[in-house]
């Protein structure tokens, strides 16, 4: 069987929440490894949580927000992409596998995608503590 | 500019006249009134138990090509001596059609015309006489044994029909 | 002039009604003969096209209603009789007796329990027995229990007695009486709603015969987990899951022959969609079959959900309307015959049938609105004139849902809105009691207190208790640490439930409150009210999705999905220890309104608002008002455009409350709810208006095509260029003899896969007008479906009755146009009745060619934060019961600009963004949210960052320091992740609460 994987996932309020939240409605099955915790907008999550959340144990974390150009405060998620692509960057510094952190835009509309971000995650993650376990 | 332009509505392959006035003589007739409501939902041909042993006749075709205006075709045509006048599509027709009472105005208009002669009706209306009589002796028959009718009396009587495929 | 309103009725049309009313701030009386209000959408499954759940989405609004302090509702009750005083009207209202107290009622169910009479149930359709004293539904608003007085053995026969025995709250009154109240109110708006038809009319269909076949409604019940099967599909002869299920469209409807139901039912082939989905996903061996004349997906998304029923759920759709069942006599089987697309009769055999059943006026209602001078159609609708939806022809007398024809929520829920606008005139008070009062109510502090934190965990009926196990859940909670209560409940959301959470709150003195069920996005408002009423501040309050996230999405790994369950509980009370108190802030509300465009629905809210007595800006960016209308020139109904939109116009351009902007463009809009600066741009010169509320009235335009020669040859036309001709009586008409309609020129397939509503009616309008005056030509419609849904249907009844020929093409077939020279056309259709092609020969080309949406649209959406739909056409905050609202407050979207819509559908939705819009203007004081960013001056450095990433400008850099402007602040958090220095944070979601959160899990 498949290790149980203790995933936090940060998701905005106004879209990638209500996304998961159709998934549910749509019953889009997923793997139950994902804990979400709720922003107001994806441009909330400080750097040092994700850091934080690796240090405490996480074994992946997952941001996401609107769709670029989509953001329900205008631009928060421009500052997201750009404050987590520079963190993701600076994860083989860290030590850290960089396959452990992901980053997604899933919007309101969006269950089915919303569904298969996770399952992605879930395997990436995965492969990522798989491989080190090996080293 | 004006265009001289043919009052034809062909099919491919087969060219007719076309008479758009058609469906207004029809509905001119006691009777006809709604054939224009038909909005071609085909309740009559699932209805119809000549439609269920003939693959080719179909009420709604009938219908179809009046509106369209084919009328020699339709006056020449085999299917309008096909119904048996059951009523059953009329009874279900959601616009009040009245199929079986256009078939009346149609083969009036058929003898009229001369595409049949008057002596034809009269052979008609005795093959709906016969066709009851074997329907009636055929029933008699099986009511004799209606405590122990098996599967094999069921094929027997398929067969008539064109082997249990419902000659279609 | 009396300030009462009376709504007859308190289904989803009551209910939205009495909440706009309510939120005027003008009292309301609703009377509904039920037990409980919420109506037929309480006893649907689900909802399309987003399959949200009905209760789940119902509930909420039945509660506000509730609650509010200036609704009474009357249930068990009916309107005797009517009559008309000087300043209104009386009503006789008639209250029959419940034998059961509403006061001290809890609904805790003991009576139920105990009563030793069983009747059929009447909410499950009589398919399942319930008890002599019941309750409705779980969520049943009120939640009070009620004797059935013709089967209870104590008010029979002086027998029994048992339920008073058990009551613990005393409520068993069998002494209570019918009463007959008098009531005087200012107007009345009738939301009696329709019945549904019998499907005995076409015994062919073997309803009542043969136990497999059911009708839609039925089957709503059976799919509901709340229904006699707790959500089970089982066929009735024996209780066995079907693995082939039929739905027959059309039972009823359109079908002139079997009654006076000529008309169409307008929902019934999305219901019927939607059952089929649900049924699909049931399990992947129930294969749904629907069989239909036309498909009416008509509505915003309804073709692509179509789409994806065919496409990802295997749902098939035959054409062929069906003639009728019969019944295996060894397996109940259903056998049903059909046409095959290519003329051949095909039997199938189904374990359930699914009768499509439309609906219908219902006998005796004619007689109470006949009394006070109310005409109804031959239908026995309540139906008003298309440019006064809404009205009766007797003032202070208004209608709205389906009482005044077929329609499904969205429409329902627009014309209530519509309803309590125009029963709004005159009586909207201008020295309404301040919002915030309450506010000002003194809290208890808890803040030196130890924390003591209440777990409810919910069972959501089986969809969270069937994959979670919910008494592990609530054991654990238990045992984590400052939790001093937890425990769960069957539905947490109920009426019943909130005031047991309050009971809870007190008794065992908790101070934080954590809520595992359903997402927070839904029900947080719901459950904050309850902390309210137990006295606790409603940001004390940590709602976890369990069920959405959870329960639904791991259906297969029961075991996992509640450690999940649990983990989140943990996480949501780690988050919980850490909350605080938090207050909303008031602002003052500006008084005007600013209207968005000058066509219909832009004039039509214009004049609404106005009339209501506020000052409305109404901007046009042409140097004309009237849109689109100006080039229609009469409806299918028949009224002449031309001088209805004269007499609109004039009344804009005379009315003193509204100031006109003509040749404007919007530079700009600030702001928020209650309070926003716009600059607009009317040539060279800038002026900025002040306003409460924005109406979004921007419209839509007709499609330009290059299909079919059009732009080509003067002798392709669209729709609307023909009404022209049609008017004019353009010389061409001499010359064409033959037309021929194309609909659905580029519509519905590829980019533009939606349907425009109004083409199908436009062609039965043009060759209804045509043929007014020349019978003799001849008319081709060449259509996909023929979407004349509602009452509209008998217009198409009476286009075929003139002569004109419909014949139907498939997409993957279309028609294929020969120019032989201008004026002069073959077209070659593949006729399906004749399985052959066949030429037409016709002078001129109508095309049916939709509504685009503007392609200023998105401009106009990123000004005003809100959203557009996949198509470009503004998308409303929820498609069945906020159709005409944003999630961003205070702005609002009527007419095409919400997607392609009729003219009396226009107008509704304009007076229902009207009538939200006066929800907020008419209140001096608004409340904004409590989540806002905040500076510990201690900490800042004034760098400037947080400034310089605020969208809003709320921050401002002052003496070294940042400072926030709560009332623009929009609480995102944006900045609180850029500060270097963690001086500045977003209550309700700071630092410590979030970073608390997520350790939980890893403890």
């Amino acid at each position: 069987m498949e290790k149980k994987l203790k995933i936090v996932g940060f998701l905005c309020n106004w879209c990638s929440y209500a996304g998961a939240d159709l998934a549910g409605v749509s019953r889009f099955q997923y793997p139950a490894d994902i804990r979400v915790i709720r922003v107001p907008c994806s441009g909330r999550v400080n750097p040092l949580f994700i850091l934080k959340c690796f240090q405490e144990g996480a074994d992946g974390v997952l941001v996401s927000g609107c769709h670029p150009g989509d953001c329900h405060y205008q631009e928060g998620n421009y500052y997201t992409r750009r404050r987590m692509m520079m963190l993701k960057d600076l994860f083989c510094f860290f030590g850290i596998d960089k396959r452990r952190f992901h980053i997604s835009w899933v919007s309101a509309s969006e269950g089915k995608k919303w569904a298969d971000v996770v399952t992605a995650v879930v395997e990436d993650v995965g492969a990522a503590l798989r491989g080190s376990e090996k080293q | 500019m004006q265009t001289v332009f043919s009052e034809t509505i062909t099919r491919v392959g087969a060219m007719k006249t076309i008479d758009t006035e058609f469906k207004r003589e029809i509905a001119a007739c006691p009777g006809g009134e709604h054939i224009m409501r038909c909005f071609a939902c085909g309740t009559c041909v699932l209805s119809c138990p000549v439609s269920e042993v003939t693959a080719d006749y179909s009420p709604r075709r009938i219908i179809r090509m009046i509106l369209l205006g084919m009328k020699e075709e339709v006056l020449g045509s085999e299917a309008i001596w096909y119904c048996m006048s059951c009523y059953r599509c009329h009874v279900r027709c959601p616009q009040d059609v009245k199929y079986p009472e256009i078939m009346r105005v149609l083969r009036k208009l058929a003898v009229e015309q001369g595409y049949v002669t008057p002596g034809f009706i009269t052979a008609v209306n005795e093959v709906d006489i016969a066709a009851q009589k074997i329907r009636r002796d055929m029933l008699k028959s099986i009511l004799k044994k209606r405590d122990s009718i098996t599967k094999e009396d069921i094929a027997e009587i398929r067969t008539l029909s064109g082997n249990g495929a419902r000659g279609r | 002039m009396n300030k009462r309103v009376l709504v007859i009725g308190g289904g989803i049309g009551g209910v939205q009604a009495g909440l706009d009313l309510a939120g005027m701030g003008i009292k309301v009386t609703l009377v509904e003969e039920k037990p409980n209000i919420g109506g037929r959408m309480a006893q649907l499954d689900k909802t399309f096209p987003t399959n949200d759940c009905s209760t789940c989405i119902l509930s909420p609004k039945l509660l506000e209603l509730a609650s509010s302090p200036d609704v009474d509702i009357y249930t068990c009750a009916s309107v005797e009789g009517i009559v008309k005083t000087e300043d209104g009207f009386v009503a006789r209202i008639k209250k029959r007796a419940r034998f059961v107290d509403e006061k001290k009622c809890t609904a805790c169910g003991l009576c139920a329990q105990k009563c030793p009479v069983k009747v059929p149930d009447p909410f499950n359709k009589n398919i399942t027995m319930s008890k002599c004293i019941r309750i409705p539904y779980a969520q049943a608003v009120p939640a009070v229990y009620m004797i059935d007085r013709e089967h209870c053995l104590r008010l029979l026969e002086g027998k029994c007695g048992v339920c008073e025995k058990v009551c613990p709250a005393g409520a068993i009154d069998y002494e209570q009486q019918d009463e007959i109240k008098e009531l005087s109110v200012g107007a009345v708006i009738v939301a009696t709603g329709a019945e549904e038809f019998t499907p005995r009319i076409r015994p062919e269909y073997g309803y009542g015969i043969y136990e497999n076949v059911v009708t839609s409604i039925e089957y709503e019940r059976f799919l509901s987990a709340s229904g006699p099967t707790n959500g089970h599909i089982v066929r009735p002869s024996d209780q066995k899951e079907p693995k082939r299920v039929a739905f027959i469209q059309c039972v009823g409807s359109r079908d002139v022959a079997s009654g006076e139901l000529g008309y169409c039912s307008s929902f019934c082939c999305m219901q019927a969609t939607k059952d089929a989905v649900v049924t699909c996903e049931h399990g992947p061996n129930i294969r749904s079959t629907i069989f239909y004349i036309d498909i009416r997906a008509y509505g915003k998304d309804f073709d692509r959900f179509v789409d994806r029923a065919k496409t990802e759920h295997g749902v098939e759709y035959k054409r062929s309307r069906i003639s009728g069942i019969i019944e295996s006599p060894d397996t109940k089987n259903l056998v049903v015959r059909y046409i095959t697309p290519d003329g051949a009769l095909k039997d199938e055999e189904f374990d359930l049938v699914v009768l499509s059943v439309g609906l219908r006026m219902p006998d005796g209602l004619g007689g109470l609105l006949e009394g006070i001078g109310v005409k109804l159609d031959a239908y026995g609708f309540c139906r008003s004139g298309a440019f006064s939806p809404g009205d009766t022809g007797v003032d202070g007398v208004y209608v709205c849902g389906t009482v005044t024809g077929p329609m499904d929520i969205p429409e329902t829920v627009v014309s209530a809105s519509a309803a309590a606008s125009l029963a709004a005139r005159g009586l909207v008070s201008p020295d309404r009691e301040p919002l915030g009062k309450a506010a000002d109510r003194k809290e208890p502090d808890t803040s030196g207190s130890p924390i003591a934190v209440g777990v409810v965990v919910c069972r959501c009926g089986t969809n969270i208790a069937s994959v979670v196990d919910v008494p592990s859940v609530v054991e654990y909670a238990a045992s984590i640490p400052n939790v001093t209560f937890s425990e769960e409940l069957l539905y947490a959301c109920s009426q019943d439930s909130i005031r047991h959470i309050i009971n809870k709150i007190r008794e065992h003195g908790l101070n934080r409150v954590v809520v595992a069920s359903c997402s927070p996005r839904t029900h947080e408002a719901l459950f904050q009210k309850g902390l309210e009423q137990a006295g606790l501040n409603k940001y004390l309050l940590q709602m976890t999705n369990i069920r959405d996230q959870c329960s639904w999405v791991h259906r297969d790994t029961p075991d996992r999905a509640t450690e999940k369950a649990k983990e989140l509980v943990r996480m949501a009370v780690g988050k919980a220890r850490h909350l605080t108190p938090l207050h909303e802030r008031y602002s003052d509300v500006k008084k005007d309104c600013l209207v968005i465009g000058g066509g219909l629905a832009g004039m039509m809210a214009a004049l609404d608002v106005a009339d209501n007595g506020f000052v409305v800006h109404l901007i046009e960016q042409e140097s004309f008002l009237g849109g689109n209308l100006l080039k229609i020139k009469s409806l299918l109904t028949g009224e002449d455009v031309a001088s209805a939109v004269e007499r609109i116009v004039k009344r804009v351009l005379e009315h003193p409350k509204i100031e006109l902007f003509l040749n404007t463009d919007i530079a700009g809009i600030e702001g928020y709810v209650g309070n926003f600066t716009t600059k607009l741009l009317t040539g060279d010169r800038e002026t900025s208006v002040e306003h409460g509320a924005v109406i979004v009235a921007t419209g839509a335009r007709e499609h330009v095509t290059e299909s079919y020669g059009y732009r080509t040859d003067p002798y392709v036309v669209t729709g609307r260029e023909f009404e022209t001709i049609l008017e004019k009586k353009n010389p061409l008409l001499k010359y064409v003899k033959r037309i021929a309609m194309i609909q659905c020129v580029d519509s519905r397939e590829g980019e533009r896969n939606y349907c425009s509503r109004v083409c199908c009616s436009q062609a039965v309008k043009n060759i209804l007008r045509l043929k007014e005056r020349y019978p003799e030509k001849t008319v081709y419609v060449l259509y996909r479906d023929m979407r004349t849904y509602g009452l509209r249907e008998p217009y198409y009844t009476a286009a075929r009755e003139t002569g004109a020929l419909f014949l139907r093409y498939d997409a993957s077939r279309k028609p294929v146009v020969e120019k032989i020279e201008q004026g002069s056309f073959i077209i070659d259709v593949f006729d399906k009745i004749l399985q052959e092609t066949v030429r037409l020969p016709v002078q001129l080309l109508v095309l049916g060619v939709g509504i685009d949406p503007l392609d200023t649209n998105d401009r106009v959406a990123k000004m005003l934060k809100v959203p557009l739909t996949q198509d470009g056409f503004f998308s409303e905050a929820h498609v069945k019961l906020r159709p005409v609202d944003f999630s961003t407050e205070g702005v609002f979207v009527c007419g095409m600009a919400h997607g392609p819509k009729h003219t009396d559908e226009s107008i509704a939705q304009a007076l229902a963004a009207a009538a939200r819009a006066l929800t907020i203007l008419t209140r001096d004081r608004i409340r904004s949210q409590a989540y806002s960013a905040s500076v510990d001056e201690a900490l800042c450095t004034g760098c400037g960052t947080c400034a310089e990433v605020c969208a809003y400008g709320a921050i401002e850099i002052d003496k070294e320091k940042a400072r926030v402007n709560e009332l623009l602040c929009k609480g995102c958090g944006t900045c609180t992740a850029a500060c270097f220095s963690g001086a500045i944070d977003l209550s309700g979601f700071t630092n410590k609460q979030i970073v608390k959160e997520f350790e939980e899990l890893f403890i």
